[in-house]
């Protein structure tokens, strides 16, 4: 998959990104230009709105001006009225025709001379004529009383000439008399095709109409010819009325147009007409809409030319990191063996590289290392496993059952690691006697086995000469006493058996307790302890002596036992240990007391690692004399 | 479950040290490097008192720890005194007695008489 690549994905981010940026951008931007663009529009029609008012304006100013002067030399001179009409007339070519019309003197004697009119000809001759031809009688139609009133001269509405066919508008002004405020009426007409013409000269953007509305909302002027002379739409003149402008006009709301439109519109002065610009939208937008998808057309390339630009920058600076990925698959294989890419550059991607090969070097010492010491544990745990031979080649059978059968002795030891600190031996001394030990160097592993070993090797020596268990401990004592400067020590319970009479003399150094199976029940035997052997020279251990019965049995045991627990365990306890020989039937064999000690050990701790190591030693007379009254019998030594 | 040493040297002549958890073959090494640091500071001839009275368990190789203790002080004329071990901590010195019953105390009261008692006798 493509999108696997780092490069690939990061120029997609980017390219994601920037449309997401353009596309936000851009809307705003259209937004914002639209609405530039309808303002420059605005600018532009409000100038061409404005520069064609002003040339309306001077054209109706100059024929106002010249009726204004008619009426000022008719006032004195009426007489003149048809050559002073004639000449104005002449020399105004703007004009189409001048009326000089006074208030008759007599309506019953009406002269041609109260009313005379001077009228340009389509070829450009002047006819004159007078008023009184008009359809009705002049005096008292419309234009004439709104003329009177006009002292400083108005326009009259236009009307539509038949004869003409075109459409005319009359400036007119009152004549003033020299008796009277009032003789007459002044009237200049002119032909509104020159404002029509003057729409289709203007310079206007493409697909603008240009206007004139005149104050009864109707259009004087219009691009669209078929509109001149019909009322302006509905929304449109409610703007005009509200002074709305712009006005944005749409076929919905009523507007005569086929699409939405927008009409800016200037009031020409010195009339009340309004001269418009009508603008399509769509036109109005046109240009935006074009620059937009020129913009966006833009955007885009420089979108796909930065991905595309990301992308090959991004390969090219992660190309290093792709052979490192390799080679760190490489390097999970196993295989430190190869070469990096050389890359000078102090950036990441050097520093990464750099810190790689480092770290390849240092794996591969580490593994050499870890090599070295797995062969190493290997050759330790041989060695162990010879020393622990050698350990249980140091201590006697675990079963032994005296020549004449009266004394049966089963032993175990079980050390928590290879080798152990805790020990058992049995031997006899002389014909008569036998002496058991059961022991436990402080600390486990390594150095208690050998100070096991030294201590019972030192004890067999020992042990030669002596009878006493109190002698065997003392001299035992001594010895290990020499040279023991790491306080090293072993606590030892000895016992000294005279087999024929079932005799046990005992003495403890610092040693847990032995446990006497008699007559069903089992009960701890109380041996006064001296101090552990290996610490104080001058220490002495008292003995105590128990006859033993036939079928009594006495158990020594190490902390191994009673000390037993696993993890944060309560220690499993004398009287736990008590309870578990109390539980065996009297009678039974001493392996039988072993097994049955160790199995409810086991149990207690659930089968969990021992915690230390175990010596376990049980001790059997059978008597098959006549029964003997116990003697128990403590002798200080 | 660790041992924690804390010790204080309020005069040259003697240095309290404070065990607490469990002292065992786990432990002893903690042990025995924290007192290399301390021992140096108690005067030849010095007391070097133990507080046992939060230490929990004490095994074999507990027990070496302080027989070696002991005897490095002996060594230097100094004193190993036990202060107020709890009662299974206490069986184990009385049975296994790998350091004197005599220099194991209940109280401060009891080993400060034992040491005025100490100190009378060496003056007297």
């Amino acid at each position: 998959m493509v999108l696997r690549s780092v490069a690939s994905r990061l120029a997609l981010a980017v390219l994601l990104g920037s449309a997401i940026v353009l596309i936000v951008t851009g809307g705003l931007l259209l937004t914002h230009t639209r609405e530039q663009t309808l303002r420059q529009t605005e600018r532009e029609a409000a100038a061409i709105a404005g520069s064609a008012a002003n040339r309306i304006q001077a054209r109706i100013d100059g024929v106002a001006k010249v009726d204004q002067v008619l009426a000022g030399l008719l006032s004195t001179r009426r007489e003149q009225a048809p050559a002073i009409i004639h000449d104005i007339l002449q020399a105004n070519p703007e004009i189409g025709d001048i009326s000089a019309a006074f208030i008759p003197r007599d309506h019953s004697a009406l002269r041609e001379e109260d009313a005379p009119v001077a009228r340009r000809k389509p070829d450009g001759g002047i006819i004159m004529g007078s008023r009184l031809s008009d359809p009705e009688p002049y005096w008292s139609s419309p234009w004439f009383i709104r003329g009177l009133n006009c002292d400083n001269g108005c326009w009259q509405p236009p009307f539509r000439s038949t004869e003409r066919n075109e459409t005319l508008v009359g400036y007119s002004m009152a004549i003033p008399g020299k008796n009277l405020p009032v003789i007459g009426v002044a009237d200049a007409t002119i032909s509104l095709g020159w404002l029509q013409k003057l729409l289709g000269e203007l310079t206007k953007p493409e697909h603008a109409s240009a206007f004139v509305l005149d104050a009864n909302g109707e259009f004087l002027a219009h691009d669209w010819e078929s509109y001149i002379g019909t009322r302006g739409s509905r929304p449109l003149l409610a703007a005009v009325a509200a002074n709305r402008n712009p006005v944005r006009i749409t076929p919905e709301e009523g507007g005569r147009v086929s699409e939405p439109v927008w009409i800016y519109f200037v009031p020409i002065k010195g009339t009340r007409w309004i001269f418009g610009l009508n603008m399509p939208e769509r036109q109005v937008l046109a240009d935006l809409r074009h620059t937009y998808m020129v913009d966006i057309l833009l955007g885009v390339l420089a979108l796909a030319g930065v991905s595309l630009i990301t992308l090959v920058v991004t390969r090219r600076l992660m190309a290093p990191l792709g052979v490192l990925a390799e080679r760190a698959e490489n390097v999970s294989r196993g295989d430190l063996d190869f070469a990096l890419p050389v890359v000078r550059r102090n950036d990441e991607v050097g520093r990464l590289t750099r810190a790689f090969d480092q770290m390849r070097h240092q794996l591969a010492g580490h593994i050499d290392t870890a090599k070295r010491t797995a062969r190493e544990q290997e050759r330790m745990a041989s060695e162990l496993e010879i020393a622990r031979q050698i350990q249980l080649a140091l201590i006697p059978e675990a079963h032994w059952l005296a020549d004449d059968g009266r004394l049966e002795l089963h032993a175990a030891l079980r050390p928590a690691s290879a080798v152990g600190g805790d020990l058992y031996t049995y031997f006899a001394l002389g014909a008569r006697h036998v002496c058991v030990m059961v022991g436990d160097v402080s600390d486990k592993g390594i150095p208690a086995a050998l100070f096991m070993a030294r201590t019972i090797t030192l004890a067999r020596t020992i042990a030669t000469h002596a009878r006493s268990p109190s002698d065997i401990l003392g001299s035992l004592n001594r010895e290990l006493c020499k040279g023991n400067d790491t306080c090293m020590f072993v606590t030892l319970l000895c016992g000294v058996i005279e087999t024929e009479t079932g005799l046990l003399a005992l003495a403890s150094a610092g040693h847990e307790q032995p446990v006497l199976h008699a007559g069903g029940s089992a009960i701890l035997v109380d041996v006064e302890t001296g101090p552990a052997l290996g610490l104080d020279r001058e220490a002495r251990y008292p003995v105590r002596v128990l006859t033993l019965l036939g079928g009594d049995t006495v158990l020594m045991y190490t902390d191994g036992v009673s000390e037993a627990h696993a993890g944060d365990q309560k220690l499993y306890g004398a009287h736990a240990l008590l309870d578990s020989v109390s539980r065996i039937e009297e009678g039974a064999t001493p392996e039988t007391f072993v097994e049955h000690v160790l199995s409810d050990v086991d149990a207690y701790v659930e089968g969990a690692a021992a915690y230390d190591d175990i010596a376990l030693l049980a001790l059997t007379w059978h008597d098959t004399s006549a029964e003997g009254a116990r003697l128990d019998a403590a002798v200080h030594s | 479950m660790t041992l924690i040493v804390r010790s204080e040297s309020l005069t040259p002549a003697r240095t309290t040290v404070w065990l607490e958890g469990r002292l065992d073959a786990a432990t002893f090494g903690d042990l025995d490097s924290a007192l290399r640091d301390i021992t140096p500071m108690v005067d030849n001839g010095g007391t070097l008192v133990i507080d046992l009275s939060r230490l929990e368990y004490i095994s074999s190789a507990g027990l070496r720890s302080l027989a070696q203790l002991r005897k490095q002080m002996h060594d230097r004329d100094g004193r190993t005194l036990l202060l107020n071990p709890q009662p299974q901590v206490k069986k184990v010195f009385e049975i296994v007695k790998a350091v004197p019953v005599a220099e194991v105390f209940a109280s401060v009261a009891e080993l400060d008489q034992y040491l005025d008692h100490m100190q009378r006798q060496i003056t007297g």
